[in-house]
């Protein structure tokens, strides 16, 4: 038997869920009534077939890029820079970020500004992260000397640990508040076309009044609903663990979000520590499960079994939707579930710490 | 003369394994196999085909009915000119010629001739056969249908005498899973899925083939991963293939039988009486027959006979309901197309069709074919207009006639 891969399966089990949509979507129509008896199968066979592709995407990134998404204001420049330990992301003091800013791991402080409408981009080379951030500001945010809405992209390089395995972090416009040149919309706009290149999202949130605002929610249903997997929760200088139950059992129930990783931290504290290199101040601050998540899945070597992880919680979650409709057959089609677990049978993987081949998995999630 | 008989089920592969074999041997390839396209339809229809698979990475359309019986190749093999050319003929009848001239008995038509003829001149059956049509189907009636209808083929050819005679499980890059299933062995495969076909043919030669063994996947419109050929997807089975095909010789084979005397004349048991079986089944699960016809060009042996004809007057030619309006895709850049096929029903003689696209005030330069047809004689015809600029959204109406 040939060796396959967790890319193979991954298309494998697209096309098995496809199968098995378009099968059932003739088997339920009812021709009295022309309607279906379970209307929501197509789209959660969809849904489902979306995540795959997303997940399909990250594994097979060279350039793994993580991209920090929220609200203007919730504190996304500064939790960049605590990750980054030194103030490189124009600051909250400053105008807001407009267009996306990558920073990518290199032995110099440079930026280089690509536009909309020239292939024509601007170099800079800086002498140190002040000088960095003060040209980012110039270029990336809302009244910069330089920053026009032809501005596309900026990429920066800065010598940074967590940059060095080749990940690539992304600061993005915030959504909501901020427009540039008091055209409306344009944050969102400028968030949403860079969505596409991105592989894995961190939605920033501020329980400054409560749990997500109306603006968030909107934002979340609209552009990121099976695109998120961490929802990081800034300023949580004093919550417990009632307080986290309390987000878990909030974003389940509101978002469906049984996938989502939360991080609870403080991005001040971090970067307080950080920058008085104080180890035990950056532990309490929270930030170190984020970097250790970070670190995870920017190295492929590293990222992948997080991503089977996410993958076997994708099938048992699917599995449990399809057996709760209590279909009167099963409803694999045989010679794509034949494939399915043909080509699954040869992929080790470890599921609740117990060394598995994947068929195994597959079997007990989706029968 | 030396012919092979190709039938399949609609969307067991015929036209992708047709082009992907006529491109592999576009050159003449390191085991000595070439196939040299005798006509342009041959060469566009290859041409076209292998732009669609490996450019836009999509699966060709479905040939129309008769388009490939105007196709023609040369096979060159070995070493040996001259006896190792072969001339390959590829034809192909549908569902509805099966269910006419099997069916109901009806051979009155141009189509159930030919495939008549086809049948009886041929010295070697290859049937194509797509498992999922066995495995995912869920219609018990339906596959057990299929099965018989396919068996009595095999019954036919046998009582026929073929002397070469193989089933071909195709697209089996998506049925590993089953072969490994059945320990890699092939007719295990067939007794567990065919078994009435294993049991009755317990020797029929068993081939395996892939024409695009590689696909990737994309997002169809309905928003589910559909299958698309892969960047330079490999084949598989096809070297196979062609040695069986070139080890085809020719048989002893009855003479023809005569042609019905009048239009709408039906055959009479018993004459006709084998048939009944073949007709039943067939008819109802065999969408689309692909017959590739290989030709030795000097000597080979064979029928031929006359038949005897009530010769009516005139020639009187029909545009079969086969003739058809298509557009491919975007008509700016690909135009728009027709074809059908001209059953000459009247006396032999000059038949000409005429093909005329209008849209508004805007018209179609002229399309004539024009050829000598039999009694009962037929030609088909393809038309495709990339001069014209057709609005995509609009109506366009076409005629086609015949005198």
């Amino acid at each position: 038997m040939e060796t396959n891969t967790v890319q193979d399966l991954i298309k494998e089990l697209q096309l098995t869920i496809s199968a098995f949509a378009r099968c059932w979507r003739g088997a339920e129509l009812q021709p009295n009534t022309g309607q279906y008896q379970n209307p929501d199968f197509q789209k959660i066979s969809v849904e489902a077939v979306r995540q795959l592709r997303w997940l399909q995407k990250r594994w097979e990134a060279e350039r793994f890029i993580a991209s920090f998404i929220g609200s203007s204001k919730v504190g996304k420049s500064t939790l960049l820079n605590a990750i980054f330990g030194q103030e490189v992301t124009p600051r909250r003091a400053t105008p807001m970020t407009q267009v996306p800013i990558e920073f990518t791991h290199g032995h110099d402080y440079t930026a280089t500004v690509s536009y909309q409408r020239s292939f024509h981009r601007v170099s800079k080379t800086c002498a140190n992260g002040d000088e960095l951030r003060r040209v980012l500001e110039q270029y990336a945010t809302e009244g910069g000397d330089h920053a026009t809405t032809d501005v596309k992209r900026v990429e920066a390089t800065l010598p940074a640990d967590i940059l060095a395995n080749g990940l690539v972090i992304a600061d993005t416009p915030g959504f909501g508040a901020g427009q540039v040149g008091g055209q409306e919309g344009t944050h969102n706009r400028a968030l949403v076309d860079y969505l596409p290149n991105v592989h894995q999202v961190f939605w920033i949130i501020l329980p400054e009044n409560g749990m997500i605002t109306q603006t968030e929610a909107n934002f979340y249903q609209t552009n990121l609903q099976g695109f998120c997997d961490d929802i990081v929760v800034t300023g949580c200088d004093d919550v417990t663990e009632a307080d986290k139950k309390r987000y878990h059992m909030w974003a389940e129930e509101h978002l469906g979000l049984s996938l989502m990783r939360f991080h609870f931290l403080s991005g001040k504290k971090a970067l307080h520590a950080k920058l008085r290199n104080d180890p035990n101040g950056v532990e309490q601050s929270g930030i170190s499960a984020l970097e250790q998540r970070l670190k995870l899945m920017g190295a492929r070597s590293t990222r992948q079994p997080e991503l089977i992880h996410d993958l076997i919680l994708l099938c048992d979650d699917f599995g449990a939707w399809v057996k709760d409709r209590k279909l009167s057959a099963s409803p694999w089609p045989p010679v794509e579930w034949k494939r399915l677990l043909y080509v699954a049978q040869t992929i080790r993987v470890e599921a609740n710490g117990t060394p598995e081949r994947m068929s195994a998995v597959l079997e007990r999630c989706l029968t | 003369m030396a012919q092979i008989i190709m039938l399949g089920t609609v969307g067991c592969g015929k036209t992708i394994l047709l082009t992907v074999l006529a491109q592999k041997y576009r050159s003449v390839s390191e085991d000595g196999y070439f196939l040299e396209a005798m006509n342009a339809e041959a060469n566009a229809f290859t041409n076209l085909n292998w732009h669609i698979l490996t450019e836009q990475h999509e699966w060709p359309a479905a040939t129309p009915p008769g388009a490939l019986r105007s196709f023609r190749w040369q096979i060159h093999f070995g070493t040996n000119v001259e006896k190792s050319k072969l001339d390959l003929v590829a034809g192909d009848f549908s569902g509805e010629t099966f269910q006419a001239a099997f069916g109901r008995n009806d051979l009155s038509s141009a189509e159930a001739q030919e495939l008549k003829q086809y049948i009886d001149q041929s010295d070697a059956l290859l049937l194509l056969i797509n498992l999922k049509d066995f495995i995912n189907e869920q219609d018990i009636n339906r596959k057990s249908e299929t099965e018989w209808a396919l068996k009595n083929c095999l019954d036919y050819a046998v009582g026929q005498q073929f002397r070469q005679i193989a089933v071909a499980f195709s697209q089996i890059d998506r049925y590993q899973a089953i072969f490994d299933e059945c320990n890699g062995d092939d007719r295990a495969v067939l007794n567990k899925y065919l078994p009435q076909i294993a049991g009755a043919h317990p020797n029929v030669e068993l081939l395996r083939v892939s024409a695009v063994n590689g696909t990737t996947i994309t997002e169809g419109a309905d928003g589910l991963a559909i299958e698309r050929p892969a960047e330079n997807f490999g084949s598989a089975g096809i070297p196979e293939l062609l040695t069986w095909v070139s080890k085809t010789e020719t048989r002893d084979k009855p003479l023809p039988p005569p042609l019905p005397s009048a239009i709408g004349s039906s055959l009479k048991p018993p004459t006709r009486q084998w048939l009944k079986p073949v007709i039943a089944m067939i008819a109802m699960v065999v969408g689309l027959a692909l017959v590739i016809a290989l030709k030795s060009c000097p000597g080979g042996g064979g029928g031929g006979g006359s038949s005897v004809i009530q010769q009516p007057v005139v020639p009187i030619p029909v545009i079969t309901k086969d003739a058809r309006l298509v557009g491919t895709g975007n008509f700016e850049s690909y135009g728009i197309e027709c074809w059908g096929r001209v059953v000459n029903k009247g006396a032999a003689g000059n038949v000409i069709v005429h093909v005329k696209f209008t849209q508004g005030t805007k018209e179609s330069p002229p399309y004539t074919k024009a050829q000598r047809l039999d009694q009962g004689g037929s030609f088909d015809f393809y038309y495709k207009d990339t001069d014209t600029f057709y609005q995509r959204d609009g109506v366009i109406s076409y005629s086609a006639w015949a005198e």
